[in-house]
């Protein structure tokens, strides 16, 4: 039970969605956009998240479905990760989809909410961003497509009361080859010291890390690359996360190694 | 459009049966099941979507009750695990020993029911990936995966 009410709504449209959001932020109220539902039901079960509305996305019919044309493979926000994993369109997707929390949470988390939600690993957006996904989003201002990368500036920043409707992506990009790695202190299931995945494209070693930061990390190698450690460090724009799990330190060191394996796999080089 | 805001009679279907029950938008469906429908199999451990024990199958999928609204369950068949009475994966796991306390049982056994419905002869593989769900904190996990075995392959489960 969470100790405290607040209102249940679920729109059957974008517009209804987005007029609720605005019709109980403009009576000071605040709204939360819900699809799976998990993290706010967790947060606020324990008060450190206070809301007065939820505003049910997943009954929106263009936030469901799997979507394919020759060039495009397209995939609803309000899919649960068990459904993008069943679906398996996108095999780096699927594996991380499938490294996150455990089987029967992934029947409810959605893979809108894990890229947009405030846990900080976001494990479904390493695909997405290695992809090169576009997110289509909606809210009060309307529709409009951005390209997921430009949407972490590092952190997620979406417009007020806007949400993700569906991720877009070529599909040349979906069966590229990939290395996925979730590295835990112990144990398969629990938080991440850090999530690992690399693909090699445009004869490059392309990876993104989450875990290591507040926000996903981007990098880039050449195959041929020496150094890894140096160019790890040079790469990241803030110092990694140092807590009782793991120290920054030993985060980097953990990565380099996992980096080495990676790219000795994408058939580059691991000096 | 639904608009919840007070308590509101909403129609769930639990075991093959349909009920009414008025329920608040801060009610988990775990809540609702326990104190408003009297099925107490499902239990509360850590009510934090960790340890299974609320685990009840939705639409052929296991969920945590505890991280379900009440308010989203209509329109879906749940199963509890009263619902899956004389069922042979619960005399599997009476036979198998695949329980101490027994606190967590109902929790594995419709995780094991709803993965057998999905898998009729799962691999050690897939029952890890979906055991893996569920805590035993006494420790039971060979048992259980036994008891899963057992029923494997001979349906329904």
């Amino acid at each position: 039970m969470i100790p405290f009410p607040f209102a249940y709504v679920a729109p059957d449209t974008l517009g209804e969605a987005a007029d609720a959001y605005n019709d109980f932020a403009g009576r000071g109220l605040k709204p939360l956009y819900f699809s799976g539902g998990t993290e706010i039901i967790t947060m606020g079960r324990v008060n450190s998240l206070r809301f007065d509305a939820v505003i049910d996305l997943k009954g929106i019919p263009e936030m469901r479905g799997f979507g394919f044309t020759d060039a495009s493979v397209s995939i609803g926000a309000a899919e649960t990760l068990n459904g993008v994993a069943c679906w398996n369109g996108f095999p780096l997707l699927t594996k991380c989809c499938q490294r996150i929390a455990d089987h029967t949470a992934q029947c409810k988390i959605t893979l809108g909410g894990n890229v947009a939600g405030t846990v900080i690993y976001r494990e479904a957006a390493l695909a997405l961003l290695l992809a090169g996904a576009k997110a289509e989003l909606y809210g009060p201002e309307g529709e409009r497509t951005a390209e997921l990368d430009s949407l972490f500036i590092p952190m997620l920043s979406l417009k007020r009361g806007e949400f993700f409707v569906r991720f877009h992506l070529d599909r040349r990009s979906v069966g590229i080859p990939f290395v996925h790695a979730k590295h835990v202190v112990s144990e398969k299931i629990g938080y991440p010291l850090f999530t690992l995945a690399a693909v090699r494209s445009e004869g490059a070693v392309r990876a993104a890390v989450s875990g290591l930061l507040r926000h996903p990390a981007r990098l880039r190698f050449p195959p041929d690359c020496s150094d890894l450690s140096e160019r790890i460090r040079a790469q990241l724009p803030e110092a990694p996360l140092s807590d009782a799990s793991a120290s920054a330190d030993y985060r980097l060191f953990r990565l380099e190694g996992a980096l080495r394996e990676a790219m000795k796999t994408l058939g580059g080089c691991a000096t | 459009m639904r608009c919840i805001e007070g308590k509101t009679l909403i129609s769930l279907n639990v075991n093959g049966r349909a009920c009414e029950v008025a329920v608040y938008p801060f009610q988990t469906l775990l809540d609702v099941l326990r104190d408003e429908l009297g099925l107490t199999g499902s239990k509360p451990g850590c009510e934090n979507g960790d340890c299974g024990a609320c685990t009840v199958v939705m639409d052929g999928w296991p969920m945590k009750s505890c991280l379900c609204l009440a308010v989203e369950a209509p329109g879906h068949e749940i199963t509890t695990v009263e619902g899956l009475q004389n069922a042979p994966l619960q005399y599997a796991f009476a036979d198998c020993f695949a329980m101490q306390c027994g606190y967590c049982t109902p929790g594995f056994v419709v995780n094991a029911h709803a993965l057998l419905s999905r898998h009729a002869n799962p691999d050690d593989g897939t029952i890890d990936a979906w055991m893996q769900s569920n805590i035993c904190r006494c420790t039971c996990y060979e048992e259980i995966g036994k008891a899963i075995k057992t029923v494997a392959g001979k349906a329904p489960p």
